[in-house]
């Protein structure tokens, strides 16, 4: 399975994580060597007096009750300390961690995440992040424990005879093999149980958005038979990783029950042969069983590493992954007011292939134009011809391959994309509104604007009729992807984001103007007058927009076949022709 | 201990391997208290005692508790793997019905919540109740049954250390659930910001094209970092309590598993124990607390279940009335209606109350085998026409009919076997173009997907791409153009081939060559049978049969075009300046 590693390793990336926590840490792993170290010294304590009964020695029966009294308490206080400081380092760090990964995804996206669905990379947000407390909060000390107390106890028990160490230090070594011989099983399992979670995650999502098609096609079947293949595959993957782990976790208990034993009887034969006084037998016997608390404890939670560590798998990734674009600019732009011009030298593009996929087909070849402010070029060009990619290459979502996009002769990768992007408003094809109001959906594309100036924005949009009928007008909070809206209105709200931004370069993406000639009559004011003053590029279907702009550009395949007017084109570009085809010459198919 | 009744009513059916789990584990409990009562044996033997029960001899003692511990062994994998299939079980089985549930209720349900929600219940939510049934359930059965049994053997030996452990074990038990109350509304707390933060990222992730368009990816990341932040609190002011309850748990614990056994000591040095007992009751002792030690470990699981099963319960419960789930299986042989026509009697709906009727008294009638155009302004009601034929909402009042046969709650299916629908918000599934495709019939041979897309022209185009049918749409169709992604879906509806289709037209993402070809396509799609179409397009429009103007949820007029043009304003204004363009050039 490719990118894995050592166990060793992702605890060090693990840990790195913890840096600036170096006093939490301190405290929690101290805390809780105390709070181990207590029922050791309690059942010592209790079974000295128990030892002390049975000799006949009734002196410091009370003495001892009371102290054993007073250690039960404090095991108590110390549970909470224990609790208290682990985990709230452990949900600091969490916490920390969860902000990287989104920030980490909002630099992939969109470029880097194409093949990735949303909902598996928010489980490794969600989900993963989680499953990374056990590490953070337990793992740490229990193996810093798991080492001290037997260690102290095995100092005390030798202080009485070194046969006891000698007899249960064997076993204590076998007892750490155990994770070890099956850590390669653990991790992968926990790999997969992981991944497969990933994904009935995303199943649920894609079923969930596309409700709609899933109804009206009677497809319910066959989705929840994918469904539940997805929970099948989850359900193989947990099963198989239960049992290496049950089976794990009995080998450990069976060796620790034989160990135990081991020690009673080493004690036993001891005291029988008179080397250690009948006083301490029942301490001894308690230690013996004792030391191992600790260790099974740690062990206990490394039948678990598998998953652990696959967890850590996907958010390691994750966070090493690099973007396709990256942000290196230095010198930003400088709008004053002045003259804009954007330039295509000789662009061409390619969509990066998928991991151990073959190479996609070039999109852009050797595109060459460009277009100023108070000027509109128009895009024209099959579906698929490229002319969407045209805007994300503006926007930097991926770079060029070859050639250079230029805005007043900077190359637009020698600017901050911050700065790139406050000069470019795209009006896009597919609008993305957020689950909130209209208003701070308007907000998006200017934080600082006022009602005042919204609302002015929505008036040029021709958005501030409806929204003003909406049942809180602009407080109004809209569906998830702004669902309850009809197209046409929230093709109206993007435009007004449009003129809220006010940047001096607009693209006008595919915009379906909905409908009713109305309202399209509505939209195209509203669009020329956010035109006035800007640089436009127009990706265009509707003869009405294509008419209206200054030049043309056609392109087929790629590449660029005809540059002009309208008149122009259609005089001497016979593809032109056939994309505005016989829709006036003859009106009616029958 | 955690439970409640929502967590007994989630066993119906599964009540064999339920008790099996508890049943196994149990056992292994109480081999280990064997184990400890066979080492208290030894003790007493090597104390002097000649015979204890049946064993006369020390090694006969060491074989018993060696047997003991191999059973031990043996069991503790059985119980894994039943304790495992039992899980998987139970999570199937409501995730089915959850899944049922939501397909039951459609968009109606969905619309109104977010789809992080709706994910978080199915799958983080049921996993928590996996952890319940077959870690903490068992913990908890086999901790009381063995305790019982101990306590009663303690108390035969003395009451007053027989009286400490029961305490002991008692406030364990109880404990919980008391603390529960206290802390539900924390738990609560915890969970709808868990949810409401992946709803938040997830829309950010899904919108993040928009965010950096306008520069606003930066303050969104803030935030999240933010509501990161709130989420945080809220989970260490649930833990807080959480962790108060551990102290109290601890405190139980100590005082059943060391001071007992201090109590014990003390009664025995006074008189009221004999000697041979005390060694029994040192070593009982722990074997009685040594699950509950484990019990505690478990605790989180217990609560997490808990809160789980409430969320579950809350979305199993929901009202359904009117399922868009038929409970007969689907038949995708659709029948060929006698009499497909569409007729709308005096319909009236609302989404909900407070937004107040999208649809009034709505009134008209598409013959069969005819095609009606609706057009109007955006938000006139032409969508939700579409939705309710579909059949995805009641009406209010009104009737809605097909082929004669009203609507109801009953025969929801009859809407969806007759109907294929293009959405204007089609949504691509992840995976390939066949398979999308294939939704249209499921059991379509490669042949007539091809047909299918030749249909709807969009065939050239996929044999264009490397690897034809097989290539993978990625999430939502990103990957495909607005106009693509349309084609797609009308190749659905080609392969289905009702005898009713739905077509709501944002054609004008396609360029004009496809956009001919489409409404040729839909033409051809639309010969024989009944077509509802959300018109955009003029030629669409011109060539209806019938055409409704569609005006704030009324019906302001309907005609032919002829018609409406020389008598309706409205239409004239609407056609307006398409019918100017077409007259420059009919010049």
């Amino acid at each position: 399975m490719k990118n894995e590693k050592p166990r060793i390793k992702y605890a060090f990336a693990l840990t790195k994580h913890i840096k600036g926590f170096g006093v939490y840490l301190f405290f929690a792993v101290l805390f809780n060597l105390i709070y181990k170290l207590l029922p050791l010294i309690t059942a010592l304590v209790t079974s000295y007096l128990v030892g002390s009964v049975l000799m006949g020695n009734h002196a410091e029966v009370i003495h001892l009750m009371t102290i054993a009294g007073v250690l039960v308490l404090l095991m108590g206080a110390f549970s909470y300390l224990d609790l208290l400081v682990g985990h709230d380092m452990a949900y600091r760090i969490l916490t920390k961690l969860r902000d990287k990964c989104y920030d980490k995804l909002d630099e992939l996206a969109p470029a880097a995440l194409m093949d990735k669905r949303s909902g598996d990379m928010i489980s490794i947000i969600l989900n993963d992040v989680e499953t990374l407390e056990w590490y953070y909060a337990h793992t740490i000390s229990q193996i810093i424990v798991a080492v001290m107390v037997p260690t102290a106890a095995l100092v005390f028990m030798g202080i009485f005879s070194w046969a006891l160490p000698v007899v249960i230090l064997p076993f204590i070594a076998l007892l750490i093999m155990i994770p070890k011989h099956s850590s390669h099983h653990s991790d992968s399992q926990g790999a997969q149980v992981r991944q497969t979670t990933g994904k009935l995650s995303a199943i649920i999502v894609d079923g969930v958005q596309g409700i709609k098609d899933i109804i009206s096609f009677q497809w319910q079947q066959e989705y929840f038979s994918r469904f539940f293949q997805a929970n099948a595959e989850y359900s193989g993957a947990s099963m198989t990783y239960a049992k290496r782990r049950a089976n794990e976790n009995r080998r450990i208990i069976l060796l620790i029950e034989v160990a135990t034993l081991a020690a009673y009887i080493t004690a036993t034969t001891l005291v029988g042969y008179g080397s250690i006084s009948p006083l301490w037998l029942m301490p001894l016997f308690v230690l013996s069983a004792a030391i191992f608390s600790p260790i099974f404890e740690a062990l206990n939670m490394s039948t678990n590493y598998g998953l652990i560590f696959g967890a850590a798998q996907r958010v390691l990734n994750l966070l090493e992954k690099e973007p396709l674009v990256s942000d290196n600019g230095k010198t930003r732009f400088d709008y004053d007011g002045k003259d804009i011009v954007v330039q295509f030298r000789n662009v061409s593009f390619t969509y990066p292939a998928e991991e151990s996929k073959d190479q996609n087909p070039p999109v852009l070849r050797n595109i060459d134009f460009s277009f100023r402010t108070g000027e509109t070029l128009a895009l024209v060009g099959a579906s698929g011809s490229g002319k969407t990619t045209v805007a994300r290459l503006l926007q930097r979502f991926w770079d060029v391959n070859s050639g250079s996009i230029c805005i007043n002769s900077m190359d637009i990768r020698e600017t901050p994309l911050e700065s790139l992007r406050e000069i470019v408003t795209v009006v896009p094809q597919d609008v993305y509104l957020f689950n909130v109001n209209v208003a701070e959906n308007l907000r998006l594309s200017c934080p600082g604007a006022t009602d005042e100036e919204i609302r002015a924005a929505a008036k040029k949009a021709r958005a501030d009729c409806f929204i003003k009928q909406l049942p809180e007008g602009y407080d109004t909070i809209i569906g998830e992807r702004g669902l309850r809206l009809s197209g046409g209105e929230k093709q109206r709200l993007s435009i007004a984001q449009a003129f809220l931004k006010g940047s001096p370069v607009l693209v006008l993406d595919e915009i379906s103007a909905s409908l009713d000639s109305e309202n399209e009559r509505l939209i195209n004011q509203a669009i020329q007058s956010l035109k006035k003053r800007r640089a436009t590029l127009v990706i265009a279907h509707r003869i009405s927009i294509i008419r209206s702009a200054d030049r043309i550009v056609a392109i087929k395949d790629g590449r660029i076949v005809g540059k002009g007017t309208y008149e122009e084109l259609m005089k001497n570009c016979p593809y032109f022709r056939t994309l505005i085809g016989e829709e006036f010459n003859g009106k009616s198919e029958n | 201990m955690f439970v409640n009744r929502h967590l007994i009513a989630f066993v119906k059916g599964f009540e064999k391997k339920i008790i099996e789990t508890c049943a196994l584990q149990l056992f292994i409990t109480l081999l280990a208290s064997m184990v400890s009562l066979g080492i208290a044996f030894g003790v007493r033997m090597i104390q002097g005692e000649t015979r204890i029960l049946i064993f006369a001899e020390f090694w006969q003692v060491f074989l018993f508790i060696a047997v003991v511990i191999v059973a031990r062994y043996v069991l503790a994998q059985v119980k894994a793997v039943v304790s495992e299939q039992c899980g998987l079980a139970i999570k199937t089985s409501l995730r089915d019905s959850l899944l049922k549930k939501i397909f039951s209720l459609g968009p109606a349900y969905t619309s109104q919540r977010r789809t992080g929600d709706i994910t978080s219940t199915i799958s983080t939510m049921v996993e928590f109740l996996n952890e319940y049934y077959t870690i903490y359930l068992p913990a908890a059965v086999s901790s009381i049954i063995n305790a019982s049994i101990i306590i009663s053997i303690i108390a035969s030996f003395n009451s007053l250390a027989a009286v400490v452990c029961f305490v002991s074990s008692a406030g364990l038990l109880i404990c919980p659930m008391v603390f529960y109350f206290l802390m539900r509304k924390r738990g609560a707390e915890e969970m709808r910001m868990h949810a409401q933060y992946y709803s938040d990222c997830l829309d950010s992730v899904q919108g993040i094209t928009t965010l950096k368009a306008f520069n606003a990816n930066a303050r969104q990341k803030q935030m999240i970092h933010k509501k990161g932040e709130q989420l945080r609190q809220a989970i260490m002011g649930h833990l807080r309590i959480t962790m108060l309850e551990t102290f109290v748990l601890q405190l139980f614990a100590g005082l059943g598993s060391a001071f007992s056994i201090a109590v014990a000591a003390y009664q025995t040095a006074i008189g009221n124990m004999a000697q041979e007992d005390l060694v029994y009751a040192l070593f009982l002792i722990g074997a009685c607390f040594v699950p509950f030690y484990a019990l505690i470990s478990a605790w989180h699981f217990g609560y997490r279940g808990v809160t789980a099963s409430y969320r579950i319960k809350k979305t199993i419960d929901e009202p359904v009335t009117r399922s868009l789930l038929s409970e007969t299986g689907i038949n995708h042989q659709t029948k060929t209606c006698v009499s497909g026509d569409i007729s709308f009697d005096h319909v009236c709906f609302a989404y909900n109350e407070l937004d107040g009727d999208v649809l009034k008294k709505v009134s008209f009638f598409v013959p069969y085998q005819t095609t009606t155009a609706l057009v109007g302004a955006s938000g006139s009601g032409k969508s939700t026409i579409a939705s309710l034929l579909a059949g995805f909402y009641a009406v209010r009042d009104g009737v809605i009919s097909i082929g004669g046969i009203a609507l109801s709650a009953q025969n929801v299916s009859l809407a969806q076997e007759q109907i294929g629908v293009v959405w204007q918000d089609c949504h691509m599934f992840y995976g390939t173009v066949e398979d999308n495709i294939r939704i249209g019939k499921p059991d379509a041979t490669k042949e007539e997907i091809v047909q299918a897309g030749k249909q709807a022209n969009i065939h050239d185009f996929i044999d264009s791409l490397p690897e034809g049918y097989h290539t993978m749409i990625g999430e939502r169709g990103m990957r495909f153009s607005g106009g693509e992604r349309q084609r797609i879906a009308l190749a659905r509806v080609f392969l289905r081939n009702p005898p009713i289709v739905i077509l709501d037209e944002a054609t004008s993402s396609l360029d004009r060559k496809n956009e001919i070809a489409i409404q040729d396509a839909f033409a051809r799609l639309s010969r024989g049978k009944t077509a509802l179409v959300i018109a955009h397009r003029l030629g669409t429009i011109q060539n209806a049969d019938q055409i409704i103007i569609m005006d704030t949820g009324r019906v302001h007029a309907k005609g032919t075009h002829e018609e409406l043009t020389h008598t309706v304003s409205v239409y004239r204004k609407l056609m307006g300046s398409q019918m100017k363009v077409g007259q420059a050039y009919e010049e």
